[in-house]
């Protein structure tokens, strides 16, 4: 079902991210894909598995000592370190090069994303930490600034992407009959938690 | 227009006459004319205009020209090449764009903005380019002359960073409580005869109350220009070099500190290069 309609490089490619090996068995089911005739070269692509599984068993059972598994461990976190981490989705984001003029670079901006931004999740760095306050920047014009959570609080500090869901960009009002608004220099989001960064891996 | 404009402008640049009227306090008896879209006219352009204005405005402004060292700067559009520091793209990522709720809007910023989105006003960056690179030229042609900087701005969390700016371009900043009659009253304030500066360069050009920076109207009646980054509730009126952007975030104020560091840097290196400084 997963694997319908796409071609073989893709599939491959997916099952080399899938870190369970029960996972990755599941999916390079032989009979199912060319029973189903659905994948061209399907014989090709799950042979190009079945090697790259078959490399995995032997790396896993030759690790016997504590010393080589400590090593591969290091190894591993050496490759993740040298892989380019993803880009954060900021609400202004970086703009491609083939856009030129700035209504083109404003039209696929992150902002023009978000459509409605009441209620959206956004992503924020925290930039300053002043007490039990942290100040969240999200890519706005403004930061925001939220109470420290009583969970996980002393993993809060500068440098944390954490959650939220955004109420308003900037806290501005007209009070008292006045047509100007008085505003706070202060966007409204409501802090979810910390960022969890998403399981990736090139190499196992 | 041009011609009265380029007259002021060099008696402006130039040291002897300026340092006469801004100590006495005195208006330098020539109409200042606030000329927004204006740039310094080469003398080869002076003739074009030499049926509009007086011949002895004329005579006088072609006196102060032949007089003025540093005339050769003014031939050229983009002296020191700077153009070439800012893009639409670098504008765009350190979010200039991004202007306060439509609820702020000063009605004079109208014209510099694209549009507005869920109620933000969104800051059109083509025109911010066009005017970024005109006031960087300015204050670069400032510099070149010899002349005293100030940076004002009275957002508090920008204010360690243009403290540092105007320290590392060997210029001045001045981001705290405004006193009055700083420029207008200096004489009695310093106790002292005043060199006042020759370019104040506002990157917030509102106080902590929201309304106007006082030393903008001081500035204004000491004839000093003023160079001013513009939020869509700031008014642009008084700016002689208005540049339409965002002033809240920090992104936005560290990529203007560092374009205005470069620039002032780049016309004392000219300057000394030229050998100006013993003039």
């Amino acid at each position: 079902m997963f694997l319908i309609g796409c071609n073989t490089n893709m599939a491959a490619s997916l099952l080399s991210r899938c870190v369970c090996q029960r996972t990755r068995s599941f999916f390079t089911k032989v009979s199912r894909c060319s029973a189903a005739r659905l994948c061209t070269n399907a014989t090709d692509g799950n042979q190009e598995n079945s090697d790259l599984l078959k490399s995995q068993k032997s790396e896993t059972t030759s690790e016997s000592t504590h010393g080589e598994r400590a090593l591969a461990g290091f190894a591993k976190a050496l490759e993740k370190a040298r892989v380019e981490v993803v880009t954060e989705d900021d609400v202004a984001d970086d703009t491609e090069t083939e856009h030129t003029t700035f209504a083109a670079m404003l039209r696929h901006s992150k902002l023009m994303q978000l459509g409605d931004y009441t209620g959206r999740m956004v992503v924020g760095t925290v930039i300053e930490v002043v007490g039990d306050d942290l100040y969240v920047d999200f890519g706005g014009k403004f930061h925001c600034v939220c109470p420290r959570p009583k969970l996980n609080s002393d993993r809060y500090h500068r440098g944390v992407k954490v959650k939220l869901r955004l109420n308003d960009l900037e806290m501005s009002s007209s009070f008292l009959g006045s047509d100007k608004h008085v505003t706070l220099l202060e966007a409204d989001a409501t802090l979810i938690g910390l960022r969890r960064q998403p399981a990736k891996s090139s190499s196992l | 227009m041009a011609a009265i404009f380029m007259e002021n402008f060099l008696a402006a640049c130039s040291k002897s006459p300026l340092l006469n009227t801004r100590l006495l306090g005195h208006t330098h008896g020539c109409v200042r004319s606030l000329c927004i879209n204006s740039r310094p006219v080469s003398h080869k352009q002076q003739g074009r205009y030499s049926s509009s204005t007086p011949p002895s405005l004329q005579r006088a402004s072609a006196q102060v020209a032949a007089q003025d060292p540093a005339a050769e700067s003014l031939q050229h559009e983009d002296f020191f090449h700077l153009k070439s520091l800012v893009s639409l793209k670098d504008l765009f990522s350190a979010r200039v764009h991004f202007g306060h709720k439509s609820g702020s809007r000063n009605v004079y910023m109208t014209p510099y903005i694209f549009g507005c989105r869920q109620d933000v006003d969104i800051i059109d960056l083509e025109r911010t380019l066009l005017r970024l690179h005109d006031a960087l030229n300015f204050t670069a042609h400032i510099a070149y002359r010899g002349g005293i900087i100030l940076f004002l701005s009275r957002h508090n969390q920008m204010l360690p960073l243009v403290e540092k700016t105007a320290e590392d371009c060997g210029e001045y900043s001045h981001c705290r409580y405004w006193k009055g009659g700083t420029f207008t009253n200096s004489t009695i304030q310093f106790q002292a005869e005043t060199r006042l500066p020759d370019l104040c360069i506002f990157l917030n050009t509102l106080n902590n109350a929201f309304l106007d920076h006082r030393a903008m109207t001081e500035a204004t009646k000491v004839l000093v220009p003023i160079v001013g980054i513009v939020d869509t509730n700031s008014d642009p009126r008084l700016v002689t070099y208005p540049v339409p952007g965002n002033d809240d975030s920090p992104t936005a104020v560290s990529l203007y500190c560092r374009l205005f560091k470069e620039a002032i840097l780049r016309g004392k290196a000219k300057r000394k290069e030229d050998s100006l400084d013993s003039v």
